[in-house]
């Protein structure tokens, strides 16, 4: 387990001296505001119901991938969020170590802005499934990250491939402002930091992002088959200490409709798609040169095929006659798993 | 740049649409998919819409009401959170282990469960279950063989090594080549086995350089593996 932040993290303080912090205004200015928890006591503020969703700031990130056997990513991020659902995120600038074919990068980014905001970073998602799945331990430094006072915690799971973080968490707003993800030996996967952290500017000067994938939430995650009036999978057997999160259905932008569950064991989301029938021909949309690959080139026989991506891992195919995807980052047996125990 | 591949750009880029010269000029053809996806994603976004309060912050501000500064800070104020306090609570409660009043309210949830309906696991929970207790000990070094407890040495084998060389170097002789043979003979079973047990009702391959993945999913395999844009096929 690699434990030489010394070069990353900017100055380290000491706990004591953190009893109020400084946080900037719109104007430059900066004000004395009482911290919410005292660093070395209390519930930390990453446990609380996910801060990224209702604190509003802004921010300058860098972040870092490191997939095994493949090319790593670095790039800057900016991100503005008024915490109250709305937010942007934007991409700045590739970093010196990273060959970035920057168009095509950009658009990616920017068509999933929703993604980026909702699962990427480490949050806890489900303080209960968190508590269950993980356990963690202040590590007794207090930390200055993009100026804010920040509390140093090491988390790991408790089952499963071995996985962890380290992580610097705003003292004020509970707001993860630094992370570091280790896989199976220590190895590093991926590292945010933040460089800039700041209040949220005025509503007007920002463009929100505007969800493209028609995505609606179903009311119920069970019963899916009677709310939609056709035949639904839902998986009965999940990876280790994974729970249902949300089902809702969406586009994707080539006239079909998919059934979408996502997961989760309290910080790492997993998801299972299946398509629902065709709402649109392609024909009808006047697509020639964007019609997506088909999944299957055997609709009728059942088989799926396995994608390693990176850290992900991502299953796709025809089984009985479902078109099914399912993505996440647990092991291929556990997705398999759960497409098996999936059929009717 | 050749003035063909120029040529066909533009044409390209006027009007898209396939064109013979990409069957002989690689760099162009790289160049046309390239193209495509960026389009294929552009096509995806939806048009940002201007916010609703833009155009009247903008005649308020023109007209001097300076009013909409004080909204302005307040919006950008911190959302306070839970108390301190409440979030402990709600942790002991997480790590408490079972108590009285868990067992009575234990009691109290047994009767509302019993009349839930029953529905049957599914088929794979059986196979893997047949599978662990036809073979618990195997199952479990298979798949879970991160989380089993590591065995200290026993004494017994610490007084055997502390027997004289001359024997040491007769057992390594002999018990060398053969625990070789035993792990071997063990590896290629497992391989066997494995192959055996996993065997689900459709069929799994891997993914080879004609496989795609679907385009709905791509950007999130990337984004959650931690690559860069085009390496998820």
């Amino acid at each position: 387990m690699k434990r030489w932040w010394g070069g990353w993290w900017l100055v380290v303080l000491g706990a004591s001296a953190c009893e109020r912090i400084q946080v900037p205004t719109e104007d430059g200015q900066t004000t004395q505001q009482p911290a919410l928890t005292a660093p070395g006591g209390g519930v930390p503020g990453f446990l609380r119901a996910n801060p990224q969703l209702t604190v509003a700031h802004s921010g300058l990130r860098r972040l870092e991938f490191h997939p095994v056997g493949g090319p790593g990513l670095s790039y800057r991020e900016r991100v503005i969020t008024d915490g109250q659902g709305r937010f942007s995120i934007a991409p700045v600038d590739g970093l010196e170590s990273s060959t970035l074919d920057w168009d095509s990068f950009e658009l990616l980014q920017r068509s999933s802005e929703g993604f980026l905001f909702r699962y990427r970073d480490f949050a806890v998602r489900d303080a209960r499934r968190f508590q269950q799945n993980y356990e963690w331990r202040r590590l007794g430094q207090t930390i200055l990250v993009a100026g804010r006072a920040c509390e140093r915690f090491h988390v790991d799971r408790r089952e499963g491939p071995a996985k962890s973080f380290e992580l610097a968490v705003d003292v004020q707003t509970g707001l993860v402002l630094a992370s570091v993800e280790y896989g199976e030996g220590g190895a590093e996967v991926a590292r945010m930091t933040y460089e800039q952290f700041g209040p949220a500017p005025s509503p007007g000067s920002v463009v929100w992002h505007q969800p493209a994938n028609q995505e609606q939430v179903l009311a119920q995650a069970h019963g899916l088959s009677e709310q939609l009036g056709e035949t639904v999978l839902e998986p009965r057997l999940l990876p280790e200490g994974y729970g249902l999160s949300e089902a809702a259905t969406v586009g994707d932008g080539a006239g079909r409709r998919w059934l979408k569950l996502t997961y989760e064991d309290g910080v790492e989301p997993l998801f299972f798609f299946q398509e629902l029938e065709r709402i649109e021909t392609l024909a009808a949309l006047g697509t020639e040169w964007d019609e997506p690959a088909p999944i299957d080139p055997h609709p009728a026989e059942s088989r799926v095929v396995v994608h390693h991506v990176g850290a992900a891992t991502a299953i796709q195919g025809s089984v009985n006659g479902f078109r099914l995807i399912t993505i996440g980052k647990v092991g291929e047996a556990e997705l398999l798993d759960l497409i098996e125990s999936a059929l009717p | 740049m050749k003035d063909d591949c120029q040529k066909h750009r533009d044409q390209w880029l006027h009007a898209p649409a396939w064109s013979e010269h990409e069957v002989v000029c690689a760099d162009c053809a790289a160049w046309t998919r390239v193209r495509v996806q960026h389009v294929a994603a552009l096509s995806a976004l939806t048009r940002p819409e201007v916010p609703e309060e833009l155009a009247l912050r903008v005649q308020a501000e023109l007209a001097g009401d300076r009013g909409r500064r004080l909204e302005r800070a307040l919006t950008s104020l911190t959302r306070p959170g839970a108390p301190a306090e409440l979030e402990e609570r709600v942790v002991e409660l997480f790590g408490q282990r079972a108590s009285e009043g868990d067992a009575t309210r234990g009691e109290q949830h047994a009767p509302a469960l019993g009349a839930l309906d029953v529905h049957a696991a599914p088929p794979v929970l059986e196979r893997l279950l047949n599978e662990e207790l036809a073979a618990a000990a195997d199952y479990r070094v298979k798949r879970f063989s991160s989380s089993l407890e590591r065995l200290s040495a026993p004494d017994a084998l610490e007084q055997r090594l502390q027997l004289g060389v001359r024997r040491r170097a007769l057992a390594r002789l002999v018990l060398a080549p053969l625990a070789t043979l035993a792990a071997a003979t063990l590896v290629v079973w497992l391989l066997v086995r494995r192959g055996a047990e996993h065997e689900y009702p459709f069929l799994v391959v891997r993914a080879t350089a004609a496989d795609r993945l679907d385009p709905l999913v791509r950007p999130l395999a990337e984004i959650l593996g931690g690559v860069p844009p085009g390496e998820a096929r």
